[in-house]
């Protein structure tokens, strides 16, 4: 995707015949998924859209009726609608953040050659490939105070004094923490598969003018894997971003607190509240945010890029 | 994302897009679901009435056709919680009884509720019948996704069942459900623990219940533990101990009020268990009923409040370590009020959108009587809606561990929770202040303030 | 970029051949590598534990006896395997058969049509060059975004309606399919909506990878575009569509909301549904939900060891390159 400048609406008045026959073909290899995706996907989407413009209680037996903005209105003005973005927003840093981390080192690891490399990098799977549900629980778990796994570990080494037996999730912040646990522990595989990839297609011999400079592993990281590694860390991070400002299961299982996530409070308006309208527009408002979110972020790192 | 052009090309293009499928997409079908309710209401309630002699229209609420032949023929779908297929199980009798044929939807609790609106949401009429908890009467009538019944099940049958079961399938007095089983939350006790402590009887009053508390918590055991994780169970023990410290969730003109006296009493008083005496096992604030039972069951706790069910399992080795030590009784009272406690009884509803209401009525009818009654409590252990169940010989021959009398006496004092259609978000709202309250990050008295403003700003955003 | 380095003689334990000695073994860092064996070694165990623990944990809870569970014990004293008895002999051991069956053929189909479909696709979007190309990359990317929340009732009404196949906003319709609520066929169409632009942007990547000289060749040969497409590009590609369909595959293993929406009874109930049936109202089967976890985890992660090569190695080339 090195030249698609050339490819806008002036160039396409000056297609050569093969050109055409191209443009027909590219058309007839992305027909069905096109159309797919407005099928299933893209109508339902756009009546969520109208229904945003719309009083629609479904569980009081109103009418429906168009109110303009007057849904968004009132949601900007809504606390908990702030909350659960905060709490997002805390959820999603924490996680990607430490995802990342985690994730970068675990692919340098993985990267080296050594025997056994086949078992290490199998084993990293596990947790990405348990069901959501299950995680979530079990973490539940884990969490349970007195005899959750926490506990007992912490005990046992000694961190925590034999007759302290602390509650773990309760508050907002606390439940989010240790749901940020349980997702990065999930989730830190992908990261790292994600960033395995990118470091694979970089070639080997990437340190050896560096060792003969002798630099050392963080001067190696800094100056030569991590920008040779930007493209991979970009991709992984929007990606995640993506699905982490998302999260919904996983608080489910912790806290019957729905301002805990963005998506949690939506599905709290829509589905259990029934204000099908407010809850369509907040929908729509978090999608744009997120959206927005993930342009700066691309464009802020396309700017560092060119700055150097 | 490649370079910026793509992402405003982008934009424009989905803008266009937008405007073109919102421009030929038909008005939005969002009104559909009311007006085919709206359009339905009146007919089904008239014939409940007119219909006299003639074919029998299938399609009606009376009760006294519910029985004729040409039912038989008739199918009906039902969607209703069973874990292990012993509800299915049961209600197949219903096609060896009556001829009509029965389609059983199980479905866990949890995703009941969803189960049933994605499908009024979206005019479904696959599921003719619905097991309804109580405190989604208010929403499913205003919502007009189930059947009223209130003039369809008639007075005779209706006094039959038991105060409690028929208050909790009852919104504004009219009838939602017919009530399928009975249930409220109990006291259970350690008999064991409470004699180590020098107590021979469980206590009568919250007062004994906190000066016996002291005693009963040593190392590596507290007196009582309760379902306080911020969620629908901490509703169920706020609404039984507010009522016990003669508080009430309704003003004299049946509008809301959570924070009414007693309601800041009851929240003081859960509150200084937790956080003064330190006599409730701190876990309480992360557990469901289900925590709690299990650490009753390991003897961890001396006393708790849970729902029936826990006989015989707490006598059975495998699964209880305090076997044979433990007993259950009235939830403590305070002043006037003897106990107090809140209903969890459930019914099963016909949805407005069903094509099979008389075979559906039918069942209703089959699934209120001894029929279905006797077995469920003697095979599954649910407690019965049938008043005259409770002195059955058949149904006392079941109850190997003899509580049957002191579940019922317990039913005496149950307590509905508000169930007018916006109960689950003012749920969630009272959940979330009195858990704010319990973890010591709010006084009671302003969370309950806090609780009753929201309330109100909840009650206005939805006009 | 050496320049940046090239000053600095910060020279670190390498280098000092002459004592063959394991501590100078383990500290020394292969040219071509970045750590030392001796911290390599820590960082994977430490890797290891933290991955392993929670999931051992899980496994040793499936197999303690529910008496046992409270006592705050890691290992059980008296380990059974009760729960998998139960689970495969039990009262719901039919609805969890089936559901692993339908979670098998619906991960299995959700990834095949999601394959086929985006193949083409993809190699529309990398190889082929037309206006707007970019931006329907970016805007299926950006698809991904959209809330999958607020489409579960308009996707619940088509559902049970079944879906009519024709050509937009005319009226015209070829086909009208049955409906699909509660059938294996309705969520394998939910899923593969919801993998398509996931699936297409990845193969988009990787097949860009693919060298132009060989598909240049094999066009100059009379192989036409399609021919092109299928001879060389498809097989080249294979790592790169292999791993897309291992991403597709867990992500319908793994979905819970919509499966939850769309299905009604062991026809179509998959796993997490299945499992989620262990919930009671006021109880929690915890015995039966570890094992039936457990089980319902084992597929993935199997598959994912075996082809693990794959999903690292299909990603690598394109996969996560923009």
């Amino acid at each position: 995707m090195r030249k698609p400048a050339k490819g806008g609406a002036v160039s396409s008045l000056r297609l050569s015949r093969r050109g055409r026959k191209d443009l027909l073909l590219a058309f007839l290899l992305l027909l069905p998924t096109i159309y797919i995706l407005l099928k299933t996907f893209v109508s339902p989407i756009i009546e969520s859209l109208v229904w945003s413009f719309y009083k629609y209680n479904l569980m009081d037996g109103s009418d429906v009726i168009w109110v303009g903005f007057r849904n968004y209105k009132q949601i900007f003005g809504l606390n908990e609608f702030w909350v659960s973005m905060e709490n997002t927003a805390y959820f999603t840093v924490f996680t990607v953040g430490a995802e990342l981390v985690f994730g970068f080192f675990s692919a340098l690891l993985l990267n080296q050659m050594f025997g056994g490399r086949l078992f290490f990098r199998g084993i990293i799977i596990i947790p990405w490939a348990m069901l959501t549900l299950v995680n979530g629980l079990m973490w539940n778990w884990i969490y349970q105070p007195g005899y959750g796994g926490l506990t007992v570990i912490l005990h046992k080494l000694g961190m925590l004094s034999a007759n302290s037996n602390p509650i773990w999730l309760t508050n907002s912040f606390k439940i989010m923490t240790f749901a940020s646990i349980a997702d990065i522990w999930k989730m830190t595989p992908y990261m790292t598969l994600l960033l395995l990839a990118g470091l694979q297609s970089l070639p080997s011999s990437l340190y050896e003018a560096a060792v003969m400079d002798g630099a050392g592993f963080w001067k190696k990281i800094w100056h030569i894997t991590l920008p040779q590694l930007k493209p991979a860390i970009i991709v992984a991070v929007v990606l995640r971003i993506i699905g982490a400002f998302r999260v919904y299961d996983i608080l489910t299982v912790f806290s019957g607190d729905p301002t805990t996530s963005v998506s949690f409070l939506t599905y709290n308006y829509a589905f259990r509240y029934f204000y099908l309208g407010k809850a369509s527009a907040m929908a729509w408002i978090s999608t744009l945010f997120i959206l927005a979110l993930i342009l700066v972020y691309i464009r802020m790192l396309k700017r560092n890029s060119e700055l150097e | 994302m490649k370079n910026k052009f793509g992402v405003t090309k982008f934009f424009v293009i989905a803008l266009t897009f937008l405007m073109l499928i919102v421009g030929c997409s038909p008005a939005p079908k969002t009104a559909s679901n009311s007006d085919s309710s709206a359009s339905k209401t009146p007919d089904s309630s008239a014939t409940s009435s007119a219909s006299s002699g003639g074919a029998v229209d299938l399609n009606t609420l009376d009760w006294t056709k519910a029985d004729d032949p040409a039912v038989k023929n008739e199918e009906v779908t039902i969607l209703a919680v069973d874990n292990d297929g012993t509800v299915s199980k049961m209600m197949q009798r219903f096609t060896a009884d009556t001829g009509i044929k029965l389609k059983i939807l199980p479905v866990d609790y949890n995703s009941l509720y969803n189960k049933i609106t994605t499908a009024a949401l979206s005019n479904s009429s696959d599921i003719d019948l619905v097991e309804m908890d109580t405190i989604w009467a208010g929403q499913f009538m205003s919502g007009n996704i189930v059947e009223d019944l209130t003039n369809v099940v008639p007075a005779d049958i209706q006094s039959q069942f038991t105060q409690s079961s028929l208050s909790s399938v009852q919104f504004n007095k009219k009838l939602a459900a017919m009530p399928y089983f009975s249930s409220t939350k109990h006291f259970y006790w350690n008999k064991k623990m409470l004699k180590d402590a020098g107590y021979d009887a469980p206590p009568k009053t919250w007062s004994e219940f906190r000066e016996m508390s002291k005693k009963l918590t040593k190392s590596g055991q507290y007196a009582s533990g309760w379902s306080w994780k911020q969620a629908e169970g901490l509703n169920c023990d706020f609404v039984g101990m507010v009522y016990s410290f003669g508080g009430s969730f309704f003003k004299e003109d049946g509008t809301l009020n959570v924070n009414s006296d007693g309601a800041v009493k009851a929240l003081q008083y859960m509150t200084d268990l937790i956080r003064t005496d330190k006599t409730i096992d701190p876990a309480s604030l992360q557990w469901t009923e289900d925590e709690v039972k299990k650490a009753f069951f390991a003897g961890k706790i001396a006393m708790m409040s849970n729902w029936e069910g826990m006989y015989p399992a707490l006598n059975d080795p495998t699964q209880s370590k305090v076997v044979d030590q433990t007993d259950v009784g009235l939830l403590p009272g305070e002043g006037n009020v003897v106990s107090a406690t809140v209903t969890g009884s459930e019914g099963i509803s016909i949805m407005k959108s069903s094509k099979h209401k008389l075979a559906s009525l039918a069942f209703l009818k089959w699934m209120g009587s001894k029929s279905f009654q006797e077995p469920s409590f003697i095979e599954r252990g649910q407690y019965p809606v049938l008043q005259a169940l409770y002195s059955d010989p058949k149904v006392k021959a079941a109850d190997k561990t003899n509580t049957i009398d002191k579940i019922l006496a317990q039913f005496q004092y149950g307590q509905n929770r508000p169930n007018g259609p916006g109960y689950v978000e003012w749920a969630d709202i009272l959940s979330s202040e009195v858990f704010k309250a319990l973890a010591g990050n709010k006084p009671p008295k302003q969370a309950l303030d806090d609780a009753a403003q929201k309330i109100t700003e909840a009650q206005k955003k939805a006009q | 970029m050496a320049n940046h380095l090239g000053t600095n003689a910060a020279a670190p334990v390498i280098g000092t051949r002459r004592n063959s000695t394991i501590r100078s073994r383990l500290f020394k860092t292969a040219s071509n590598e970045l750590i030392s064996p001796f911290y390599l070694w820590i960082g994977l165990i430490l890797l290891t534990l933290f991955t392993l623990a929670p999931f051992v944990y899980l496994l040793l809870t499936s197999i303690s006896p529910s008496i046992e569970l409270l006592d705050g014990r890691l290992i059980p004293k008296s380990p059974t395997l009760d729960n998998y008895v139960r689970l495969f002999t039990g009262p719901t051991a039919a609805s969890y058969i089936s559901a692993i069956k339908n979670s098998v053929s619906v991960a299995l189909w959700t990834t095949l049509l999601t394959i086929v479909l985006g193949v083409f696709a993809a190699y529309a979007l990398a190889k082929i060059k037309f206006p707007f190309r970019t931006t329907a990359l970016f805007a299926i990317l950006a698809m991904q975004l959209l809330p999958s929340i607020s489409i579960i009732v308009p996707m619940y009404i088509m559902m049970r309606n079944g879906i009519p196949v024709g050509i937009p906003f005319t009226g015209i319709v070829f086909f009208h399919t049955p409906p699909l609520l509660d059938t294996v066929a309705g969520l394998v169409v939910a899923y593969t909506t919801f993998s398509l632009p996931f699936a297409v942007w990845l193969m988009a990547g990787y097949f860009q990878t693919i060298s132009k000289e060989l598909e240049e060749a094999a066009y100059v040969d009379g192989n036409g575009r399609l021919g092109t497409m299928f001879r060389v590009v498809i097989p080249l590609a294979m790592p790169g569509i292999a791993a897309t369909a291992i991403f597709t595959m867990l992500s319908a293993w793994d979905e819970f909301l919509f499966a939850s929406a769309f299905t009604q009874t062991e026809a179509a109930k998959t796993l997490p549904v299945a499992i989620r049936e262990f919930i009671g109202r006021h109880n929690l089967d915890w015995g039966l939900m570890t094992a039936g976890g457990f089980i319902a985890s084992l597929p993935p992660v199997i598959i994912s060891l075996f082809l693990y090569r794959y999903i690292v190695g299909g990603l690598s080339a394109g996969g996560v390159k923009e």
